[in-house]
């Protein structure tokens, strides 16, 4: 059993879809297709072949390109791929052209050649404002930065060198360290006072050696060879003799040794050279 | 002679004329089968008198091991020999327990650190394991095997050996092991007219007969097994370190060379305490071996090397340039009359340059 009101609203439903509110906006003719969307076009038409005018520039706002183009008893069956980057109304026939150059008459018209191309946007959509390039003040380019960028990096480098070089010509009296002879001169007057301990006098021995050792030119031999050197020279033998039974041989065996006689020398070294005083 | 000299008059003459004859006898068996290596010999006598270890250093070829066989035969000690290699196992230097088939009881079966004078050859070619056992064997002089401890008899040295040159397959022995070795002498090679004497005594050498052959005589063959020192006499030349007398000056000169191998800019690691204790027990037995009975700084800086050298590690920088420990040394023992950190005669040289 059916509802009485079934029939009715069935008619109404029919009637709300057929309204003219809900058909598609009227186009002149052909496909209509988004901004950037590809739409394949399929046209007969009779004559030569065509073809795409190739683009030149990217200012087209069609992008047409051959698919197929299939011979047909007086003409061609073309398959056309667009993509249009602009929206508005396009004629295909502007972008194509004869193959045979020799043909000139005028491309047949046909509803597939007439595109309108609507756009994604909603309507009221704002536009930013044209960019406004500037171009930057120019030092004089990559070359002249290379230039003065050389010359400030040697300039710098210069004044580094003179300014260390005027600082190791000055005069360094304070800090100057105490010479061989600065040092022997003291220990040697306590010596001649007997007021030297066991460290002053290890002291003594080991400057009286460096002393001679520097004065006889034995800096590059061993150790062991500069010694033996030292001993064999009749002045520094002689003193080094006096200073090992001065200073090393056992008490109960030790023999008399003049330490006046032997470090008077000593008193008055000088410092450059280290040259002994007349 | 010099030392007859120094000697005559000092108290206890007999004794240390005794000890002197003793050197001369030594020194001269040595002679008769060893060219040259005069100061090879005297650091071996300076280990023995001292009780110290000595680590002989040298390519191969210069007599090492024939030195120590020769000295091991001069003296009336017990000698041994171990040959280092790779799969030598700690058990066959200081032994084991094995296991008594008859009684069914383990026994103790000593090894050859058992001796008085033990030459440990290529001692680097060892594995750190075994190493480190005869070094503590060395050091404490006494070893444990399973559950008894043994001590090592008197005297007891060890001489070891190693090459320089050849490093493929070695074990290079670290400081602190190196440091139980009283001195590290670097063997050079014998003078022209040294090495003439060498060849014209292997010419002379011939073949020996054997069984129903002949074999090549080799200078081992010339040691005569009769000793012509006792170890009493060793022992009284120990004995006489004691006499040496040693200065408060002296004393203080091996103390600035220590302290000083711990502040070199070049050196990581100075020289131990130890160091010093040996340079001045070896100063000792090196002023009795010429004859004084007292040290002078001639000692020091003829020991310097050997008793310190071993004992330094040179840092990076010093390395990267290029620098050696011994010249590093040399440049320490050269500037002891300067301030300790003032330039050093060998700074100054490469400063200028």
């Amino acid at each position: 059993m059916s509802h009485p009101g079934t029939p009715l609203l069935a008619i109404l439903i029919l009637a709300w879809c057929g309204s003219p509110c809900l058909a598609q906006p009227a186009t002149p003719s052909g496909p209509q297709v988004l901004v950037g969307m590809s739409v394949m076009v399929e046209v007969i038409v009779p004559g030569g072949e065509l073809e795409p005018i190739p683009l030149e520039d990217r200012t087209s706002p069609m992008v047409l390109r051959t698919v197929a183009a299939d011979a047909t008893a007086n003409g061609f069956h073309y398959r056309l791929d667009c993509v249009a980057l602009e929206p508005g109304a396009f004629d295909l026939r502007r972008h194509l052209r004869w193959k045979n150059p020799l043909e000139k008459a005028p491309i047949p018209d046909r509803p597939e050649w007439h595109l309108v191309v609507g756009s994604a946007l909603p309507p009221g959509q704002v536009i930013p404002h044209e960019l406004d390039p500037h171009t930057n003040l120019s030092l004089g380019g990559y070359r002249l930065i290379l230039w003065v960028a050389s010359t400030l990096w040697v300039t710098g480098l210069v004044v580094i060198l003179l300014w260390r070089g005027k600082g190791s010509q000055a005069p360094a009296h304070p800090d100057q360290p105490e010479t061989l002879a600065d040092r022997l001169r003291p220990l040697v007057e306590s010596g001649l006072r007997g007021e030297l301990g066991p460290a002053r006098q290890a002291e003594l021995e080991r400057i009286l050696l460096a002393y001679w050792r520097r004065k006889l030119g034995l800096d590059q031999a061993g150790p062991a060879d500069a010694l033996r050197h030292l001993k064999a020279h009749p002045e520094a033998g002689a003193l080094l003799r006096s200073l090992e039974q001065w200073l090393h041989q056992p008490p109960h065996a030790r023999q008399p040794v003049a330490v006046d006689e032997m470090l008077k020398p000593y008193r008055q070294v000088s410092v450059t050279g280290l040259g002994v005083a007349p | 002679m010099v030392s007859q000299q120094v000697l005559a008059g000092q108290p206890g003459t007999g004794k240390l004329a005794e000890v002197h004859r003793f050197i001369s006898l030594v020194r001269e068996r040595i002679g008769t089968v060893v060219v040259g290596q005069d100061v090879v010999v005297e650091r071996i006598l300076i280990a023995l008198f001292s009780g110290g270890h000595l680590l002989l250093q040298g390519v191969p070829g210069l007599a090492k091991t024939l030195l120590v066989s020769t000295l091991s035969r001069s003296i009336d000690l017990a000698f041994a020999r171990i040959q280092f290699t790779i799969d030598l196992l700690p058990s066959d230097i200081i032994g084991s327990e094995v296991l008594d088939q008859r009684t069914h009881e383990f026994r103790v079966n000593q090894g050859p650190v058992f001796t008085n004078l033990l030459l440990a050859d290529e001692i680097n070619r060892a594995a750190p394991k075994v190493q480190s056992a005869l070094l503590e064997a060395m050091q404490e002089r006494r070893v444990t095997i399973g559950r008894e401890t043994f001590r090592l008899p008197a005297p007891f040295v060890v001489i070891a050996t190693q090459n320089p040159v050849e490093q493929a397959g070695t074990f290079e022995l670290p400081e602190a092991q190196l440091d139980r070795f009283m001195m590290c002498h670097r063997l050079v090679y014998p003078s022209p007219e040294e090495e003439l004497e060498v060849l014209r005594r292997n010419m002379a050498l011939g073949v020996r007969r054997e069984d129903k052959g002949a074999i090549a005589r080799t200078e081992f063959d010339m040691l005569d097994n009769r000793p012509v020192a006792t170890t009493e006499q060793l022992v009284l030349a120990m004995e006489s370190l004691e006499g040496i007398h040693v200065s408060e000056v002296f004393l203080r000169h091996v103390i600035e060379v220590i302290q000083r191998t711990r502040s070199h800019p070049d050196i990581e690691l100075g020289a131990s305490p130890r160091g010093g204790i040996n340079l001045v027990k070896g100063a000792r037995a090196r002023a009795l071996i010429h004859g004084r009975d007292y040290v002078i700084p001639e000692d020091l800086f003829a020991l310097a090397e050997d008793v310190l050298l071993h004992r330094l590690r040179l840092n990076y920088e010093a390395l990267a340039d290029g620098k050696t420990g011994a010249e590093v040394l040399r440049d320490i023992l050269h500037s002891l009359g300067d301030v300790p950190g003032a330039a050093s005669p060998a700074s100054r040289r490469s400063a200028s340059t």
